[in-house]
């Protein structure tokens, strides 16, 4: 049972006090290189603190943007993107110059909304999952595949790629765009605390009609990311929607994952569980939402948080009237979600959010929005295990767009948040917990 | 005397952009250059359509989009196609899918950093669906903004009655 119950309005008023205070201490500092196109930042704390990022990499600045020449025959990349990594183990007071982690340059296939994912293992293992431009060997044409890379020395190195998903030999470029014979992305990794590694993706190899969606697949590693189980269809009936991010959460025993399923012209967002390690999934619960009907992409991941007990998710829905960023809470493992509350009520747009829960179950939504300028960065706490959130704060950043938060939170509650700035730029801030704003 | 010179800005444009297509299908393009182009087409119904290679639905779409063009030309509509793919894979991705599938379809290319950039030219608060049409009446105002697939009749009965 969490500290915090039955707060009165008092109490919430001082959070949403501590929520500004929290935001106005830090200042944010750009990470990655002066000159270099840098998106789409996804964040990890290991137990130690040290803090590790990674982004896209887009090239030079200078060179925007960079169209290569494409010689007949030749084999193209479907992107021109790298994985850059750089670590602070100093609570973010200093960075270790950025690098390109991935083995062959341009090999990175992704963006804002399937961004690849880096995780801290209880042990201090790296993990970096991520789709991959490939060539398949059965046909000759090219495929996106999910890859995975560790690092046992603090991101020092990383280990050679591990293609986890198996190879299909199959062409399904008639229902993929851009001429690909097969894509295994828009996934997720996540690691329980027993240290099990679980990978998730999208495949569109069943989809049959117009209307169809991806199979959800799994892969799991018991063995600190050595090697991983053969892929597993775990959400089969080709009802996954194909562009919107698979999320992960864990508790003690359970496997959460979010995706949105296609329901006929409908397209919500679900959980699915599993108690098995990964091994199978059960779908359960349909967030308490309006449904959505929109035969198109969305691009929204459904991002979960669990406290143990309770299960949060954040999306932005066009279901709802009005359309916006919401958030919901479960207390039955996912089964159901009750107490929908928008987010963000005063904004024009809000969307992406990022949602951290501290090990005193305060929960921190992030989120970009619009309030008549450029996209900014805002961020609500919840002290009553969901029932409330605060009012939203504007989180202080450089002025222009701020976009696409990432956020990841350490063992004393400190929140560290990741976003992509104007100029392509990644940049990074602290957001200390509550409890210690209480303190000073 | 204003309707005559918007008339005129159209003459040219369509000029230009067919002379454009003549040689390439896929024309690059900026904010201010689809300000303009909106500028210039003030004074007829215009279909301005978000879509990206990637987006499956958005495919499903061009057929119905090029149907349209054929078919409503006449009746005082334009249609304006902007790919919000990643102007970096212009050659390698992006006009190569285009002259396998849709070989017919003329399509301009966002060369700004991000797809909100674009959109945010027609819709500040654009919510980053995909596809995305936007259907403007003769005075340039946003009448309707349409998002997911729709079929060519109901795409010809809103332009139809925005073009009376």
């Amino acid at each position: 049972m969490n500290t915090i119950t039955m707060l009165g309005w008092p109490h919430t008023l001082l959070i949403c006090l501590l929520a500004l205070c929290s935001t106005a201490l830090a200042d944010g500092q750009r990470i990655s290189d002066a000159g270099r196109r840098a998106v789409s930042p996804e964040i990890a704390v290991g137990v130690d603190g040290a803090i590790n990022v990674i982004w896209l990499d887009k090239g030079m600045t200078a060179d925007r943007p960079p169209p290569k020449p494409h010689k007949h025959g030749e084999h193209s990349h479907r992107s021109w993107t790298d994985l850059y990594f750089t670590r602070s183990e100093d609570g973010g007071k200093t960075w270790r110059t950025p690098v390109m982690i991935n083995e062959q340059p341009g090999e990175i296939w992704g963006f804002s909304v399937s961004k690849p994912r880096i995780e801290v293992g209880p042990g201090g293992t790296l993990h970096v999952f991520y789709p991959a431009n490939d060539r398949s060997a059965a046909i000759g044409m090219d495929i996106v595949s999910a890859r995975y890379r560790r690092s046992t020395d603090q991101g020092k190195s990383f280990s050679a790629p591990i293609t986890i998903n198996s190879p299909s030999g199959k062409d399904r470029s008639d229902v993929l765009g851009e001429g690909l014979a097969m894509a295994n992305s828009f996934g997720t990794m996540g690691v329980a605390p027993d240290g099990t590694i679980i990978t998730a993706w999208q495949n569109v190899l069943d989809m049959q009609n117009s209307g169809d969606g991806a199979d959800g697949i799994v892969a799991v590693s018991t063995d600190d990311g050595v090697s991983f189980s053969a892929e597993r269809i775990v959400l089969p009936g080709n009802d996954v929607c194909p562009c919107c991010q698979l999320t992960l959460a864990f508790n003690d025993d359970t496997i959460y994952m979010g995706f949105r399923k296609i329901f006929d012209k409908w397209r919500d967002s679900v959980i699915a569980r599993s108690t098995d390690g990964g091994n199978s999934f059960s779908v359960g619960g349909r967030l308490d939402l309006a449904p959505w009907e929109l035969q198109g992409c969305p691009l929204k991941p459904t991002e979960l948080g669990s406290d143990g007990e309770r299960l949060y998710a954040s999306t932005y829905t066009g279901g709802e009237d009005p359309a916006g960023l919401y958030f919901t809470v479960s207390g039955d493992g996912g089964k159901t979600f009750a107490g929908k509350q928008q987010v963000h009520p005063a904004a024009a747009y809000a969307d992406a959010p990022a949602l951290t829960v501290d090990p005193q179950g305060i929960v921190r939504l992030v989120w970009h929005a619009k309030l008549g300028g450029p996209h900014r960065l805002f961020t609500a706490l919840s002290v009553d295990q969901g029932a409330s959130l605060s009012t939203p704060v504007e989180i202080a950043t450089p002025e222009g767009k701020s976009t696409y938060p990432a956020t990841a939170v350490a063992t004393d509650g400190t929140v560290y948040v990741a976003w992509q700035q104007a100029n392509e730029e990644v940049f990074i801030t602290t957001l200390l917990p509550p409890a210690s704003m209480a303190d000073q | 005397m204003r309707r005559q010179l918007a008339a005129f800005a159209c003459t040219i444009w369509l000029c230009l952009t067919a002379t454009a297509h003549g040689t390439d299908r896929l024309i690059p393009l900026d904010v201010a250059g689809l300000r303009a182009e909106l500028s210039a087409l003030e004074g007829r119904v215009v279909l301005i359509n978000f879509w990206a290679t990637w987006c499956r639905p958005c495919l499903e779409e061009i057929p119905t989009l090029m149907q349209l063009q054929t078919k409503l030309q006449d009746n005082g509509f334009s249609l304006v196609a902007v790919s919000l793919d990643d102007a970096a894979s212009v050659e390698t991705r992006v006009k190569p899918f285009m002259n396998k599938q849709f070989p017919g379809f003329t399509s301009y290319l966002s060369i700004e950093r991000d797809m909100d950039s674009m959109t945010s030219v027609i819709d500040p608060a654009w919510n980053g669906i995909l596809p995305t049409s936007y259907l403007l009446a003769r005075d340039g105002s946003v009448a309707e903004r349409l998002q997911g697939i729709y079929s060519a009749e109901e795409f010809s009965e809103k332009i139809l009655a925005l073009s009376k």
